[in-house]
């Protein structure tokens, strides 16, 4: 076999002409961009200052907003989304009849766009004829919120919407992670007389840590990643209310052009992701032990 | 068995919850306007109509263009995809070569990669070559990001036919890309249909890309044309909006009932390698 390894490259010659151009040389030359001064429209070339750039990224106010409110919007997003997958997985896990169609009924929202889930819930939560609102008045009797128009409630208004977008693949990984968890373990702890919730804390929760690992680090990486929603349902404000890490790089780079910016910006978000997957796979394991 | 109620109203309880704004975006797409927009409001329309719909495909300026921008790129790009990463998968599972672990890190971490990162040079380089605004412009970079799925996917589809299929055909005298074309890929059936029903949904609903390089409205796909309609619309007119984004979920639909097989296996490779 050993002298027809050239030939590898042929198969995968296509996809390596790809990746190269879209992928690999975009990422070296955005690793460039952060390290210079580029606006897009008034600079001829970058302008290499180093350091310089991340500094000022971290400096600038918008961006501290932008982290700020990705905390501020991850914790509760992390809470409800771990918490209500695994919940939905053991009960599905539980259950014989209809359970296809639970499993199918939960996970539909994965069909729809993110940006068009946005609009659905800009129609459900409307001022005037949103379903919500009417709901809200005939049984709080108070006026609603003003939802998306509120500084302090817009950023959470967000997270059932990510929540609802986003449990399907979290619901799919654990119900997988709990048929893989072997029947005598359950056996074993009925023999010495386990209830439901013991069965749960003492055979279920340490044979899924692995599986518990892979849902933490993808909620914290979409968190992280959350653009459409503020695009689409508030252009990062009231003010800069909802600005996330990846919307504030996309102005930076799309609505002002400052490349040299947005590129800082978009490696911190990377170096965030891959810090906080490491971190979490991390303190799984260690406890796991 | 005795907890049964209690899972049972628990997942009614949610299943019913994440239900609930499709179903209210059907009935809506089935009012008049004018049931729409009044007060009391209803919940089954009382006159079920297709008056939204006739109305945004013939009315609706921009909305068929949408819908050929989506089905061209999509179409074109899960072919490509799929051809791409039906070649190399084939070599990364069967084959030792220099730098393939390298290779192997490297989809990794394309994937862990935030697609901001390639996206900033993309848009530099494709307003250079003059590709912004073109289907290209979106084909070649959904094709390169959505490649490493592929090719994950396709080797493990590759790495599971016994050797002694491959060593039968050789035999028989058939060279080694005939081998491939004839006897391999067909054997890897389901890591092809997986790979559809993933690279399909996220090309579908692809927003990032999309609504930074087309930034001209002939050439938007409908995740981004609608959210234009929306702000061209002077109140949020449900009626017409309604109507586009049921439409918007039916590809969706009819992938997802014909390889409802591979679905557990989709979700799960689509979202273990985290998707924008």
């Amino acid at each position: 076999m050993r002298e027809r390894a050239w030939s590898a490259y042929l198969y995968l010659g296509p996809a390596l002409v790809f990746m190269g151009v879209f992928i690999a040389y975009p990422m070296l030359r955005s690793l460039y961009f952060s390290f210079t001064a580029y606006n897009y429209v008034y600079d001829a070339a970058p302008r290499w200052v180093g350091l310089g750039t991340y500094a000022a990224v971290l400096r600038d106010p918008v961006f501290q907003i932008a982290l700020a409110n990705q905390i501020k919007f991850g914790i509760p997003f992390f809470a409800i989304a771990f918490a209500l997958s695994l919940l939905v997985a053991i009960a599905l896990t539980q259950v014989i009849r209809g359970r296809t169609t639970l499993q199918l009924a939960i996970a539909l929202p994965m069909i729809i766009p993110p940006s068009l889930g946005a609009v659905v819930f800009l129609w459900l939560l409307d001022p005037g004829f949103g379903i919500v609102n009417i709901a809200w008045q005939a049984l709080v009797r108070t006026r609603p919120p003003e939802w998306f128009l509120s500084p302090s409630l817009a950023l959470y208004v967000m997270v059932p919407i990510f929540v609802w977008e986003e449990l399907a693949f979290p619901m799919v990984i654990f119900l997988v992670g709990l048929q893989s968890i072997s029947q005598s373990l359950y056996d074993a702890a009925k023999v010495d007389g386990a209830t439901f919730w013991g069965e749960v804390r003492y055979v279920t929760v340490p044979a899924l840590r692995p599986t518990m690992t892979v849902v933490a680090v993808y909620l914290i990486t979409q968190s992280l990643k959350m653009f459409d929603l503020p695009y689409v349902l508030t252009q990062g404000g009231p003010g800069n209310a909802t600005f996330t890490l990846y919307y504030y790089t996309w102005t930076r780079a799309f609505r002002f052009f400052e490349m040299g910016t947005a590129a800082a910006a978009a490696y911190l978000t990377a170096i965030l992701i891959v810090g906080f997957s490491l971190a979490t796979a991390g303190a799984l394991r260690e406890r796991g032990e | 068995m005795k907890r049964q109620p209690l899972h049972y109203a628990l997942l009614s309880g949610v299943a019913a919850a994440f239900l609930f704004p499709l179903a209210w975006l059907l009935l809506t797409s089935f009012k008049v306007d004018t049931e729409i927009y009044h007060y009391p409001i209803t919940i089954l329309p009382q006159r079920w109509t297709l008056v939204n719909y006739v109305y945004v495909f013939t009315q609706l300026a921009g909305f068929g263009r949408f819908l050929v921008n989506s089905l061209a790129v999509t179409g074109t790009s899960v072919v490509l995809i799929l051809v791409f990463g039906a070649l190399g998968g084939y070599p990364l599972a069967r084959k030792e070569f220099p730098g393939k672990r390298a290779l192997l890190a490297f989809l990794v971490l394309v994937i862990a990669v935030p697609w901001v990162i390639y996206l900033i040079p993309t848009f530099v380089m494709e307003e250079a070559v003059g590709l912004r605004n073109s289907w290209l412009g979106l084909i070649l970079p959904y094709v390169a990001l959505n490649l490493p799925w592929a090719l994950l996917i396709m080797q493990s589809a590759f790495v599971a036919i016994p050797q002694e299929v491959i060593d039968a055909a050789r035999v028989d005298g058939a060279g080694e890309f005939q081998t491939w074309l004839r006897i391999l890929v067909p054997l890897t059936t389901p890591g092809l249909a997986t790979t559809f029903l993933i690279v399909f949904v996220f090309v579908w609903k692809e927003f990032l890309y999309a609504v930074t390089l087309m930034t001209e409205s002939e050439w938007q796909t409908l995740p981004v044309g609608i959210i234009q309609i929306k702000a061209q619309l002077q109140s949020l007119a449900f009626n017409i909006l309604s109507p586009t984004i049921i439409v918007t979920l039916l590809p969706i639909l009819v992938v997802f009932l014909l390889l409802r097989n591979f679905l557990t296996a989709g979700v799960l490779g689509a979202g273990g390698f985290g998707k924008e």
